[in-house]
Order: C-alpha cells, then sequence, then structure tokens
C-alpha cells in the first residue's frame, strides 16, 4: 500500500498521534538558535474525538495545527495519522481539513464557490447540492452569493469553518473557529459543530482562547504553555485536578485563589498555615516545615471559621454571588463564591475555609504539584 | 452650519486656492517641453527655428518621417526602427515576465540563506550604469555574434526589465496570504496549480503594471542599441534626425518623437483596465 492517508477510509475515523514533536523556526528575526515554538509534544487522539488546544496567545497552537496539516516541516518528531507516518507527505494526501485563523476566503469567487473549491479539486458529483446542505445546517444559505469582502468577520469565520467541513476529512483542524462570532451565533455554531462531528466522526482538534469553549465542546482538552502540553485530560480532570500550578491558574473563572503557605504535619493530620489562619488538606505527601503555594478555586471555598479576612466588596450575580476578601496579614485578595443573595456588605469581617480534599499545593519553584 | 464634507475633503481657504495655483503653475512649467515639441512636430522646414506660436500648422513632418520621403531626404527609416523596437521590447518583457513572475513568487514565499543578498544583486542591475557594461558586453557580443540581433538586444533589454518585475511582482506576493494557497494545497491541488490557480490570477494587476513599467524602460533605453546595433531602435532613430543626411531636421526630429511616444502610450490604455482593477480589489486580507 502507497503512503498516503486514503481518502477511501474518510467513512471511518481515524487516531491522530503526535510523538516528542517540536518545531523550531529558524527564519524568525530573532537570533541564530531561532524560536522553538513547540517544545516536545505528544499527544493521542482517539478516533472521532474532539479535543481542544487551549493556551495563551504565542503559545504553539497555531504551529502545532500547521505541523498536523503538513504547511510547516517538523524539526524533530513523528506525526501518525491512521497509523501512517505523514511527516513527509505533501498536505494534499495528508487528507486534513484547515480552518484557518486567517478565514483564507478566495476573494474572487462568491462564498458558493469558495464551498465548492474543495469538492471541485476531488471531483465530487454533487457538489453543490452538498454546499446547499452544509448551508442550511450552518444558517448561511443567504450569503452564499456574497463575495467573501462583502461580509461581517463573523460571517467570513463561518464561512471558513464551512470550508473546512465539506470536504468531510477524517481529520479536522480548526484555529479558533468561533472567535469573532457574536454570543448566539456562538452558541448555535458551536451546537452545530458539535453534531456535524459526531455525524462525520471526523477526529477533530479546535483551538481557542475560551476555557468556557473549551470546557463545553471537548471530550479532552490539552492546556499548552511555552511549546509543551502542560495537562492533557477530560475538562473535569482539568478543573478538579490540575497538573500544576500553571494550568490551575489558567483554567477557571473566576481564577483560582493562590497564597503562601507553610506546612504543619500534627499526627496523620495535614495542615497548613495560611496569613494566621489554618487550613485542612488531605495532601499526605507534604513535608512538616514545607513552603508551598496554597491554591483554592471560588468555587470550593465558603464562608467559615478558617482564614479571616476583610470584605472588599461582595457582588450578587443572581445565580449566585462573589465575595472578595483581603486576607488579614497578607496584600492578597481572594474571591469566595456563596450562594446568592448573601448578607455582606464592604468592611465586614469574614473568614472562609475549604474541605481538605480541594486544598491544592503547589510548589512555589517550578509550580510542580504536590499530591 | 457649515456644509457637510466628504472625508477627507478640504474646505475652500485662500491658502488652499494659492497652493492650487502654485501647482498648476508646476503642471504647465513640467508640460511645456511636451507642448513644445507637439507644436514643433507641426512646423514647415522654414519654421523650424522659431519661437512663435502661431504658424500654419502641417501634417507633412509625420507624412515624410513615416514614408519613404523622409528615407531619401535624411537616409533614416523610422518605421523599419519603430518596428524593431517593438519586437525587441515587447520581447525583452516577455522573458522578464515569463522567468521574473516564477522567480518573483519565490523570492516573496521563500525565505533561504542568501535569498536577501540575491534580491539585491537583481536590484544592483539597476543602479549599475550601462556605460560601466557596456565595453566588455560590446565585445563579448562582437565575438559570439550577438552583435546587431534581436536575440542579443532582447538579451540585454531584460537586464534593464526584469528587477523592476521581480521587485514589484515580489510585494504583490508577498501581501497575499500565504493561508490563500494553503488552503487550495489542503483541498488537493498541487503546488503547481495552486500557484497559477489562486495566487496568479490575484496578481494580476502587479503583472500589468510590471509589464507597463518594463516596456517603457525598455522602450527608452539609448545605450545598449546605440553601442550593440547598427540597426538601431527608436530613441537612436529619433536622434539621427538631427544630422543624418548634414542637416537638421528639428521638425522632423519632433514628429518622430512624438510618434516615438505612442506605443507605450497606448500599451497604458489598453492594460489601464487591469491596474484600475487592482484598487478596487484591495479586500484580500481578513
Ligand atoms: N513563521 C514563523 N517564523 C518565526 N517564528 C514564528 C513563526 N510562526 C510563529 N512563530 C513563533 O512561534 C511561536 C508560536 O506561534 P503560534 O502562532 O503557534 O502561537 P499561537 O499559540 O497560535 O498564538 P495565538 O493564540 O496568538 O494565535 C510564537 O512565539 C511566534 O512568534
Ligand atoms: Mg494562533
Amino acid at each position: 500500500m502507497s503512503n498516503t492517508v486514503l481518502t477511501e477510509r474518510k467513512e471511518a475515523a481515524l487516531p491522530l498521534s503526535l510523538s516528542k514533536v517540536q518545531k523550531i523556526y529558524r527564519t524568525g528575526p530573532r537570533k541564530k538558535g531561532g524560536v522553538e515554538a513547540v517544545k516536545s509534544m505528544d499527544l493521542d487522539i482517539r478516533p472521532g474525538e474532539l479535543i481542544t488546544l487551549l493556551g495563551p496567545s504565542g503559545c504553539g497552537k497555531t504551529t502545532t495545527l500547521r505541523m498536523i496539516a503538513g504547511l510547516e516541516t517538523i524539526t524533530s518528531g513523528e506525526i501518525l495519522i491512521g497509523g501512517v507516518r505523514v511527516n513527509d507527505l505533501p498536505p494534499a494526501k495528508r487528507n486534513v481539513g484547515v480552518g484557518f485563523e486567517s478565514y483564507a476566503l478566495y476573494p474572487p469567487l462568491s462564498v458558493r464557490e469558495n464551498l465548492a473549491y474543495g469538492l471541485k479539486a476531488r471531483k465530487v458529483n454533487d457538489a453543490m447540492q452538498q454546499v446547499d446542505e452544509l448551508a442550511r445546517r450552518l444558517d448561511m444559505t443567504d450569503m452564499l452569493e456574497e463575495r467573501p469582502a462583502a461580509l461581517s468577520s463573523g460571517q467570513k469565520q463561518r464561512v471558513s469553518l464551512a470550508r473546512a467541513l465539506i470536504r468531510k476529512p477524517p481529520v479536522l483542524l480548526l484555529d479558533e473557529p468561533l472567535g469573532h462570532l457574536d454570543a448566539a451565533q456562538r452558541q448555535r455554531v458551536r451546537r452545530e459543530l458539535k453534531l456535524l462531528q459526531r455525524e462525520f466522526g471526523y477526529t477533530t482538534i479546535v483551538v481557542t482562547h475560551d476555557q468556557s469553549e473549551a470546557m463545553t465542546l471537548s471530550d479532552r482538552m490539552a492546556v499548552m504553555d511555552a511549546g509543551i502540553i502542560q495537562q492533557f485530560g477530560t475538562p473535569d480532570e482539568i478543573f478538579d485536578d490540575p497538573a500544576n500550578l500553571f494550568v490551575a491558574d489558567f483554567v477557571g473563572e473566576p481564577a483560582i485563589n493562590l497564597l503562601d503557605g507553610t506546612v504543619v504535619r500534627d499526627g496523620d493530620k495535614v495542615l497548613v498555615n495560611v496569613a494566621g489562619g489554618v487550613l485542612e488538606t488531605s495532601v499526605i505527601s507534604a513535608k512538616d516545615g514545607q513552603k508551598v503555594t496554597v491554591g483554592v478555586r471560588p468555587q470550593d471555598a465558603f464562608l467559615a471559621p478558617g482564614v479571616k479576612g476583610t470584605v472588599f466588596v461582595y457582588e450578587d450575580l443572581m445565580e449566585y454571588g462573589l465575595v472578595r476578601l483581603d486576607v488579614h496579614g497578607t496584600d492578597k485578595r481572594v474571591v469566595v463564591q456563596t450562594v446568592a443573595g448573601a448578607k455582606l456588605r464592604s468592611g465586614d469581617i469574614s473568614e472562609f475555609n475549604v474541605s481538605s480534599h480541594r486544598v491544592y499545593l503547589f510548589d512555589p519553584e517550578d509550580g510542580a504539584r504536590i499530591r | 452650519m457649515a456644509k457637510e464634507l466628504m472625508p477627507g475633503q478640504k474646505r475652500v481657504t485662500t491658502g488652499g486656492i494659492l497652493g492650487d495655483l502654485a501647482l498648476v503653475g508646476w503642471f504647465a512649467f513640467s508640460l511645456f517641453p511636451v507642448l513644445w515639441m507637439f507644436l514643433l512636430a507641426l512646423k514647415t522646414p522654414a519654421e523650424q527655428t522659431t519661437t512663435f506660436f502661431q504658424f500654419s500648422p502641417t501634417l507633412d513632418n509625420f507624412i515624410t518621417v513615416l514614408t519613404d520621403r523622409g528615407r531619401t531626404l535624411t537616409g533614416v527609416d523610422f518605421k523599419s526602427a519603430i518596428l524593431l523596437s517593438v519586437l525587441n521590447c515587447a520581447g525583452a518583457v516577455l522573458v522578464s515576465l515569463v522567468i521574473g513572475i516564477p522567480a518573483a513568487y519565490a523570492a516573496g514565499r521563500f525565505k533561504f540563506k542568501g535569498s536577501d543578498s540575491l534580491m539585491f544583486n537583481i536590484l544592483s542591475f539597476r543602479f549599475a550604469p550601462e556605460l560601466m557594461v557596456i565595453i566588455p558586453v560590446f565585445v563579448i557580443f562582437n565575438r559570439i555574434g550577438l552583435f546587431d540581433t534581436p536575440v542579443g538586444m532582447i538579451w540585454v533589454l531584460q537586464l534593464v526589465t526584469m528587477p523592476l518585475v521581480v521587485w514589484i511582482l515580489r510585494s504583490y506576493f508577498q501581501d497575499m496570504p500565504e493561508e490563500l494557497e494553503q488552503a487550495a494545497l489542503l483541498d488537493g491541488y498541487t503546488r503547481k496549480r495552486a500557484f497559477l490557480m489562486v495566487a496568479l490570477p490575484l496578481v494580476r494587476p502587479g503583472i500589468a503594471a510590471s509589464a507597463l513599467l518594463s516596456f517603457i524602460f525598455a522602450w527608452n533605453n539609448y545605450m545598449f542599441p546605440l553601442i550593440l546595433t547598427n540597426a538601431g531602435s527608436i530613441t537612436v532613430t529619433i536622434t539621427k534626425f538631427l544630422g543624418g543626411g548634414g542637416q537638421a531636421y528639428y521638425n522632423l526630429t519632433a514628429a518622430a518623437g512624438v510618434l516615438g511616444a505612442l506605443p507605450p502610450f497606448i500599451l497604458a490604455l489598453t492594460i489601464q483596465r487591469y491596474l484600475v482593477q487592482g484598487l478596487s480589489f484591495g479586500a484580500v486580507k481578513g
């Protein structure tokens, strides 16, 4: 069999795996060594799975997608699609669909022609029918005859998404596909994307900045920083069991509260001293006297004797409330989520606590999780 | 309330009017030699050295220049010179487009070791004066039999036009988002087809502009045809009216000058459509 990711397998979803993939850009303006955009990336995506790549700007998300698509050479490591090593295959032979961050719509062609363009290259017979069908599902029938220049950026984004979807590629890579949509559109397109993805079984990677989107859309999500995957797991795992300080801090809204603390072992109990207060934790490997960074999610904290603070402000968000407490003895301010309608005023003295298994400890030096 | 203005439109002020008048003055000043040439082309030999604006205009000079009358009178064959120049310049432009377009694409898309100095090298053909290379080229052409041949002429003229084509088109290719071709590659088009079907149509205005400019540059070149041919070219031939038959025919020179300016002018008019298309086409990016 020739070394091609075959088209006839398009009905069956394909697994996608990256092992020790590295990318160094050598042409950049920066000094000789080049820019190491992706450091050592391992990722095993199951057939038909939808994963999101979440990470701050410049962490290498787009670079990763471009390497998988074959638009960028791989400095070292291997990429396998359906078990076939694709490192040396040209983009056309990888059978990957890409939705570009910059839309990449062809200006002289109408939206309809733009969508049909990809089908034509593969000599599909009922191209126009497929275009109409997909346009209906993505609610864009009325813009089919427009030129890209006449569309808003949100509309262009939907066309760009449709362009990636229409070939029904076994592997689909979407670079921030919903970034420019308004809230209502985003809901609708997100739902439709998920349905189409299930229906046609594309193995999908979605790049996003938006963590709530990542949480709702993905089967598993990969949190990236500085060219490295910090953690790869289900949204629940990422949220409840962060691998390190970066993941804990990056995922979660409002962000996790971080305080300096000292571990005290008292019999079989493990306690942390935080700003004069004491929290109990179930982290068994913590050593007596160890300096740690303590993480408490606003959703896990509750108002009860533990660590003292002065109420800075209380916000009632109808479904729940948020208290911001200036912790006594530090310059830190923590956020605690409460039930809606709590009777709190700025200046009140209050205390928060958290159940022992929801106290995260991190090494203050390298941010590693202490379990 | 003051009248509502278009964005960028200015209100009429004294300073503004004075500025406009100054511009008109400059315009008249810089076009005056052209006007002079037109008038001279319409004068009889008796009037050719007068500076009067009032005279009885005649088209005789144009007829003389274009017919055998001119040849017997001055020994200059203007018609075949114009034909030769058209052929040579079109040939040079064609060669520069065929080689220059792919070169510009490569230069705009791929960065490799020495790519910048290569581009600079190409440009440096433009600022080396022709006089610097003309003697060696003359010797070489004589040796290998390219002296006074169209091939030889096209060869040297494309040295003038190629850098223009490459530099102008490179910036067009650079301005075009790479993702457009990459999307085509992913759809299953080959690199060559993506270039031909996606990239090339989008730079059509650039091709038109660079073709026109290089034609004009080749057309106006004087040194190469003067030294490297006997047959000459439009530029060389025009000057022959100034003393070819022992007498200076200023009026014939002017008529030849007017006729000689026509081909680039006609070319500009024909491809204007594509040049303007470039303006209304700007929305390539998101
Ligand atoms: N063609 C290139 N040449 C040199 N360096 C590059 C190139 N493309 C990207 N980089 C660098 O690689 C790093 C990762 O870029 P990348 O585009 O993958 O980030 P990203 O995660 O997609 O960011 P964003 O969320 O802003 O889109 C950045 O530091 C960037 O400057
Ligand atoms: Mg990106």
